[in-house]
């Protein structure tokens, strides 16, 4: 009956460990095309990498903002990548004098656990409306990340990432070493009990 | 019993493995679209996602309170950066301002951390590795005169890529 106790009290401690909040989006601006009285859309992916079903509070901001339109929250389920469409609107009296390049954000807001201080985790979006026939204006635009170098190592798990294969990396190798170990033993334990 | 045991043992096995390669390859294939944009995935983790003062007097600072932040993505973050809202209880409109509470990244003395505002300031210079992380320190100086009540704090840590 101990061996019993200690094997469910060391598989609750092991599984809990693993509970945590977790989002990740892909990488890169959200790009639209847009002319005059069109619209265009593109789609925002989102990873919930956690352990339980989470909804996504999604928002635009910047001036880029009134021209998109998209649901206002997402469910994600775990480990399971979702993508979003987000569809950018001009209108046909779009003010040319704004220009034809429109800059902003968005967002994607997951609440953190009730507290005293919650802390929410948010994923930020750069996005860039582009309409075409319509001068550029100087503005302050946003920080677009555009191409990143990469080391190899990093260039491999994004390509396992777009593909959807799988890399082992080092962490991995360690999980499952003690994944596997941690069934070596409560093997033993069972047969040691058995043969007992 | 025994049984159980072994069916439990191995299903816990095949979960623990299954999961650590699940929570590598985006959410597989089937979820991936074409124009997936190059670069892979930036993430964000909290552990915890909210910390607690406990119970404080006025001109009071509290201890040293944690949480750890790591990006499980396999692309570099861009922008990292925290903001947060005025202390306020439910019941009453009375507030004490969002820069009482201090952070940095070694858990120093209270006056020579940051303090937070409500607009976002840049974290951890503003860049974080694919699997890397950091540990955030937190601690709350609660001003002379604030009323007692029960006062809460939302906290939101941001990440672009």
């Amino acid at each position: 009956m101990k061996s019993l106790l200690l094997v469910i009290v060391c598989l609750s401690v092991f599984l809990s460990a693993s509970i945590t909040y977790a989002l990740q989006q892909v990488a890169g601006p959200l790009f639209f095309t847009v002319p005059l009285g069109g619209s265009s859309s593109a789609r925002y992916g989102l990873v919930n990498d956690g352990e339980e079903t989470i909804t996504i509070s999604l928002r635009a901001e910047g001036d880029a903002a009134k021209y998109l339109s998209f649901p206002s929250s997402v469910e994600l389920q775990p480990k399971k990548m979702v993508y979003t469409e987000v569809t950018a609107n001009i209108p046909e009296n779009y003010d040319r004098a704004s220009g034809g390049n429109i800059y902003g954000w968005m967002y994607a807001l997951q609440q953190g656990a009730p507290g005293q201080v919650q802390i929410n985790v948010q994923m930020k979006k750069n996005v860039t409306i582009v309409i075409p026939g319509v001068p550029f204006v100087e503005r302050e635009s946003t920080t677009i990340q555009t191409v990143q170098t990469l080391t190899t190592a990093q260039t491999t798990q994004a390509q396992s990432a777009i593909t959807g294969s799988f890399v082992m990396t080092p962490a991995n190798y360690l999980v499952a070493g003690a994944a596997i170990g941690f069934s070596i033993g409560i093997f033993f334990v069972v047969t040691k009990r058995r043969g007992g | 019993m025994k049984k159980i045991l072994a069916l439990i043992t191995v299903l816990v096995a095949m979960q623990l493995i299954t999961s650590t390669a699940i929570a590598d390859n985006g959410g597989g294939p089937s979820d991936l679209g074409l124009d997936t944009q190059v670069g892979g995935v930036c993430g964000l983790v909290l552990t915890p996602t909210s910390v607690h003062f406990g119970l404080l007097q006025q001109d009071q600072t509290s201890g040293d309170q944690t949480t750890i932040v790591k990006n499980d993505g396999t692309a570099p973050t861009t922008s990292l950066e925290i903001q947060g809202a005025d202390w306020s209880p439910a019941s009453t409109p009375v507030t004490f301002p969002v820069s009482t509470t201090h952070y940095d990244e070694s858990g120093s003395d209270y006056g020579s951390m940051t303090s937070l505002l409500t607009t976002p300031n840049p974290i951890h210079g503003g860049v974080l590795g694919n699997q890397a992380s950091f540990t955030l320190h937190f601690k709350l100086s609660i001003p002379h005169g604030v009323t007692a009540a029960a006062y809460t704090q939302t906290i939101t840590i941001t990440s672009g890529c």
